[in-house]
């Protein structure tokens, strides 16, 4: 796949080949600059492929992307300033035309999921980061999208509470039955979420091993003190120190 | 020893002295009362100064300077603040001018009621105006490059040319009335409108339009929901710009000779029978009218743009 102006597209990414079951948590992994941004926003339909193809339970990405079968969260949470935490939430409504009585229905469930019910009226700015990120998170969630695209959700925060919103978002995901792609560059933190993770490397970008994680769920603190846990670490940072 | 630890240990701490909400406010009052009362003394001193000066000279002219000299300082600068034909007129006068002018008969010109209501209309017209061309520019600047590109230079040049020689040409064209007037207020005021929402519409975070684009949002909704409110800081401040230019716009176009109400006529008939107490008094009411348009402004903004960060 490339991408950029014609002409003098560059090779971000080359023969990558990526089969997602359904309900699946998917992890890229990688280094800066193998792509997997890249590869998540061709996923979500953000960048057309030059060549290749995505489908999304048969359909094209493009069509995908205009049945609302994506959501995405990004590495900063990108609330709107001047909406309520609850506003915020019911934006992907509104633009669907959701009825008002569903849409404040959805937006009090999906809070009381992510533990922010008590913050509804709150503004974005009042919050902390990972509060934010979980408003982000149930406003992707607010429209039942088939897939979630996230990227480096939890990349901008402290380690404390990237863990602890590791957990929420494993108790989303088992919630919701979602299927998840996250891209992320912290170990741990894929091996800690995933089904399966996508290990890549950069200069093409390209997928190199895709490493099925079978610890046990539901996964909760102790998974990290799992002698499998190390063990699929050390793994997985063999594949990336192999790819470098 | 100890107490030279204490008092760095306190002198550290950054704002270490708490003040009182009730405490704060005083403090705020006490600043704009002792601002205000030091313009308006400082405005005595110059109004005692300048009218000493040509006092003097008039009683020169009169042959009785020993008769002035003779006369203590209280009372020459009493002398110089109540005089009806000052080089400067003192605040009391100034404000006795505008008062007295509150009770003139409406039909007749020189009312103050009427010029404020005649020039402030202009300006509000003309705000408005220049304020709705302003917004759509900068729209189809955003939405066109080619638009952009090809109209630009036309807008920064509009403001280069002085508005003195436009005012003539225009009120030739469109004649006296209002049209003229709120026209040259509506093209001062555009200027600041366009570039500011220019500014504001692209102002945002390009990881907020992918979101709408993965909902799938149409062109309106995105404009609706994201770009506008996005911009409303920005378009606001262009807006507190706009509504005192349109001000000035105004009262220019009132300046040809002609008019019959307004601000602009009141400063023309002034300064060509040098009434300086009307011409400041003018100058005052034109002040006022600004400042109460202006918080018209800030008063709007307070009401459509809330609840943004930083201003709890």
């Amino acid at each position: 796949m490339r991408y950029g102006t014609k002409g003098q597209g560059l090779l971000a990414l080359s023969d990558v080949s990526l089969d997602i079951a359904e309900g699946e948590f998917l992890s890229l992994l990688g280094p800066s600059g193998c792509g997997k941004s890249t590869l998540l926003r061709l996923i979500g339909d953000l960048l057309q492929p030059t060549g290749g193809e995505i489908r999304l339970r048969g359909k094209a990405a493009a069509r995908a992307r205009l049945d609302r079968d994506y959501g995405m969260v990004f590495q900063s949470p990108v609330l709107y300033d001047w909406r309520t935490v609850a506003k915020n939430v019911q934006l992907p409504l509104e633009i669907m035309r959701v009825p008002r009585v569903e849409r404040r229905e959805r937006t009090r469930r999906l809070l009381r999921l992510v533990g922010l019910q008590e913050f509804e009226n709150r503004f974005p700015w009042e919050l902390s980061g990972g509060m934010q990120q979980r408003v982000a998170i149930a406003r992707a969630l607010s429209f039942q999208p088939g897939i979630l695209l996230m990227d480096e959700p939890f990349g901008a925060l402290d380690e404390m509470t990237r863990d602890r919103l590791n957990l929420e978002l494993l108790n989303v995901w088992s919630e919701t039955g979602t299927t998840i792609v996250f891209v992320t560059h912290s170990i741990p933190e894929a091996v800690f979420l995933s089904d399966r993770i996508a290990v890549m490397s950069p200069r093409p970008g390209r997928v190199d091993a895709v490493v099925p994680v079978d610890l046990p769920r539901p996964r909760d603190a102790s998974t990290r003190e799992d002698p499998d846990f190390f063990d699929l670490i050390k793994l997985i940072r063999s594949h990336l120190k192999e790819n470098l | 020893m100890t107490g030279a630890a204490l008092e760095l240990g306190s002198a550290a701490v950054p704002g270490s002295r708490p003040k009182s909400r009730l405490q704060g406010r005083i403090l705020d009052l006490a600043a704009i009362i002792g601002v205000f009362a030091l313009v308006v003394g400082f405005w005595y001193l110059a109004a005692i100064y300048y009218n000493l000066g040509s006092l003097r000279l008039h009683y020169d002219d009169l042959g009785q300077l020993g008769y002035w000299n003779h006369l203590g300082f209280w009372r020459q600068a009493g002398a110089a603040l109540n005089w009806s034909t000052p080089t400067l007129p003192a605040p009391h006068q100034v404000l006795a001018n505008l008062w007295s002018r509150l009770d003139e008969s409406p039909s007749a010109s020189g009312n103050l009621w009427v010029d404020l209501g005649t020039t402030g209309s202009e300006a509000v017209l003309g705000f408005l105006l220049g304020s709705a061309v302003g917004i759509a520019l900068a729209f189809a600047f955003v939405k066109s490059r080619i638009l952009e590109l090809s109209l630009f230079p036309y807008v920064v040049m509009s403001q280069t040319v002085p508005i003195v020689a436009l005012v003539p040409a225009l009120v030739v064209a469109l004649g006296l009335g209002l049209r003229a007037k709120v026209l040259i207020a509506a093209y001062l005021a555009f200027y600041p409108v366009t570039v500011s929402a220019v500014k504001g519409l692209r102002s945002i975070n390009p990881l907020a339009h992918e979101l709408m684009r993965s909902y799938a949002a149409g062109a309106w909704q995105t404009y609706l929901k994201l770009r506008l409110p996005a911009a409303l800081p920005f378009i606001f401040t262009g807006l507190k710009i706009g509504i005192t230019a349109s001000v000035i716009g105004a009262i220019i176009a009132e300046l040809p000779v002609g008019s019959e109400f307004g601000f602009g006529r009141a400063i023309i008939d002034a300064s060509t029978y040098g009434q300086n107490i009307l011409l400041w008094a003018t100058i005052a009411g034109c002040g006022l009218l600004g400042l109460a348009l202006y918080l018209a402004v800030v008063g709007t903004e307070k009401l459509v743009v809330r609840n943004r960060p930083g201003e709890v």
